[in-house]
């Protein structure tokens, strides 16, 4: 970073070195007084047309002589001799000095390179804090939290998935939802589709979204009696989704390093029988966006033929990519079976740093009377876990899809934007600050709990500070041994961790909101 | 890929054009035929004259004479136009333009297009930094476009005023033959 901010002021020092004012002055001989004596050159403007350009020069007022070393030229301009001269000044009719320096006019433009290169250091000193990840979904107009954000697993068409976000603080306007859709980060983004999916609530207060994908109707939520980690009492971060999430730090020496929480609950009699699960929002910390472009980094100028050697690759090589985040896992959710012994009832593995989802683990159902424990076992760091609450399921309901009706460009109807959303074959394709007003229709009738399903891929612009990493067999090993990459990479990341969150969020690309 | 290519024209391109727009309007224009005029550092030992463009109504018209200015004196001004010398009178003169050396405005341009698309790299921070390198950059180079300007309008001064910028500032020696004198040769 250092060279580049040394590059960008030697550019800015060599163009504001062709910037110049002069001043000139006229000065009679019987003022040479007067004369600027720091002036290099003195031209000695003589009665017949001829010009004296001296240097080294000096005016005597004593023997009333100018002398200097320099050139003598006729009127035409011509030069008739050099060498030094001792010429009487009653034969020069005017002295001319001029002044060249810098001109002021490079000062702003310099304030504002090195502005530049200050906020270029903010970000680029540590490039694999900037922000990315998919696309974001925001309410128009509102500055506020990202709802949601769109299938942040796949960098790559191969890659290309279906993700769903609950969008539980979006409320409908007489019937009608928007939804804003950027491009925040240096990424092109295809989007194959981004529907609402709208469940009729019925008389259920809440809809859920299982890690099965199934969508339950389901009770209120109920906050737990006692959640401890290894920090101490972390109820209050867990107990309902308010923006407060409870984070910890990576492990220093492996990046995959494992924690536990341990969360308790109230069973209330009414609940005794029924399907319980739990609902856990959460979304993760920096530490998987650092091992992608990390990762992306260790490719360098090769990372097209790693990504073409994707696409042409089969299941296993799919497999072997997802390998990485097979490691770094999930939230594993546990509880006791009826002797008492830790079961897995599921994980939740919502990928993105962005917006934070809900997912509904069901759990085995439990003997009557007893308080309900639930242990989270998540690795340290990559976790930020807003909501880890009771609910009770009830039964499995069928969503309706709305697919957007208008959208909205720049306050203009895009027709290209909708039918491309539409489609399920083709797709948009969006760049570093787009934005996009999606607008959908609900049917009338219902209530209605509202997700967000997205569709697509996306490609991670290659940064040059990236390229500086290259190194092919690291990144070899990352599709290998990605255990042993991940504990390799910590140090690294340990040094950039604190910093990590606000270069990210300074870096977003395009309006602020 | 064509949809990909098509955003790029229309967008990414944007950027450029507006600056260098934005830029080409904050300039003042030149009268100087291009390499004519000496740099600021070659002013000081330079031994001609500044370019002058002088307008003049002449009947219903407008016209315009221009070349390097010779001298200056209180009713006419001299000029070298090709191979001739123009005796120009004052009051026929309706504005004159005199410039005297290259501005390097072009390098602040150059400056601030870079600067600009340099905040390209500053993530959401660009939507403040670029319109404030377009603004600050235009102004500065506008402002450095103009130094090495001087103009003449009748009625805020006199021909005295421009005569520093001239060959022969002393005014026009006698015994110059006109008819032979040699102006800047090319460069």
């Amino acid at each position: 970073m250092s060279e580049r901010f040394a590059l960008l002021v030697a550019i800015a020092a060599l163009f504001g070195a062709c910037a110049y004012k002069v001043e000139r002055n006229l000065t009679e001989p019987s003022r040479s007084a007067a004369l600027d004596s720091d002036s290099e050159y003195l031209k000695a403007h003589m009665r017949d047309g001829e010009l004296y350009v001296l240097t080294a020069w000096d005016v005597s007022d004593a023997d009333q002589r100018v002398r200097g070393q320099g050139t003598r030229l006729d009127y035409h301009r011509r030069i008739l001799t050099t060498g030094p001269f001792d010429v009487p000044l009653d034969s020069v009719a005017l002295f001319e000095t001029n002044a060249a320096r810098v001109s002021s006019s490079i000062v702003p433009l310099t304030v504002m390179t090195i502005g530049t290169a200050a906020v270029g250091v903010y970000c680029a000193i540590n490039p694999k804090a900037c922000f990315g990840s998919c696309p974001t979904f925001y309410v128009p107009g509102e500055d506020g939290q990202i709802l949601a954000e769109g299938f942040s697993a796949s960098v790559a068409p191969s890659l290309e998935d279906t993700d769903r976000d609950a969008l539980p603080s979006v409320r409908p306007a007489g019937g009608v939802v928007r939804l804003e859709m950027r491009n925040e980060a240096l990424e092109t983004h295809v989007v194959r589709w981004a529907d609402l999916i709208a469940v009729p609530r019925g008389r259920a207060p809440r809809v859920y979204s299982l890690i099965d994908g199934t969508l339950r109707r389901g009770s209120a939520p109920l906050p737990p009696s006692r959640c401890v980690a290894e920090e101490g009492d972390c109820r209050a971060q867990v107990e309902k989704r308010d923006g407060t999430e409870r984070t910890s730090l990576a492990d220093s020496v492996d990046l995959a390093a494992r924690e536990w929480m341990e969360l308790e609950f109230p069973i209330d009699p009414s609940a005794e029988g029924r399907q319980l699960g739990l609902a856990i929002g959460s979304r993760q910390s920096l530490l998987p966006t650092y091992v992608l472009y990390q990762g992306l980094a260790f490719m360098g100028t090769r990372a097209g033929e790693w990504l073409a050697a994707l696409e042409r690759g089969n299941e296993g090589t799919r497999e072997r990519t997802k390998a990485i985040g097979r490691v770094l896992g999930g939230i594993d959710v546990y509880t006791t079976d009826p002797d008492g012994e830790w079961v897995l009832a599921g994980s939740v593995q919502e990928t993105g740093p962005l917006g934070t989802d809900v997912r509904v683990v069901p759990l085995p159902r439990i003997p009557s009377g007893e308080a309900l424990r639930v242990r989270l076992r998540l690795t340290r760091g990559m976790w930020r876990i807003d909501q880890a609450e009771l609910v009770v399921l009830g039964e499995e309901v069928s969503p309706i899809r709305v697919r957007p009706s208008l959208v909205l460009r720049a306050g203009a109807a895009d027709t290209s934007a909708l039918a491309r959303l539409r489609s399920r074959t083709d797709a948009l394709v969006t760049l570093p600050g787009d934005a996009y007003t999606l607008v959908y229709e609900l049917p009338d009738g219902h209530a209605y709990e509202l997700f967000l399903e997205s569709r697509g891929y996306y490609l991670e612009w290659m940064r040059a500070e990236w390229l500086a990493e290259e190194n092919n067999l690291r990144a070899a090993r990352m599709f290998l041994d990605p255990a042993g990459s991940l504990r390799a990479m910590a140090p690294e990341y340990k040094r950039i961790e604190p910093e990590m969150e606000r270069i990210f969020w300074s870096s977003r690309y395009g309006a602020t909101r | 890929m064509a949809q990909l290519a098509r955003r790029y024209s229309s967008r990414w391109c944007r950027v450029p054009i507006l600056l260098a727009a934005s830029l080409c309007a904050a300039c003042a224009s030149n009268p100087a035929p291009d390499d004519w005029l000496p740099s600021a550092r070659e002013v000081p030992a330079d031994p001609y004259g500044a370019w002058i463009r002088i307008t003049f109504d002449s009947g219903t018209s407008r016209h315009e004479i221009e070349g390097e200015l010779l001298a200056a004196e209180p009713d006419t001004v001299y000029v070298l136009t090709g191979e001739s010398v123009v005796a120009f009178p004052g009051d026929a003169i309706r504005h004159a333009r005199v410039a005297w050396f290259e501005s390097g405005a072009g390098n602040l341009a150059a400056w601030t297009l870079l600067g600009s698309l340099a905040t390209l790299s500053n993530g959401y921070i660009s939507g403040l930094t670029m319109p404030l390198w377009v603004l600050t950059g235009s102004l500065a180079t506008s402002a450095q476009s103009r130094s090495p300007l001087v103009d003449y309008r009748p009625d805020r001064g006199t021909l005295l005023s421009i005569r520093a910028y001239a060959r022969f500032p002393q005014g026009l020696p006698a015994g110059l033959d006109r008819s032979t004198l040699l102006g800047r040769p090319h460069r």
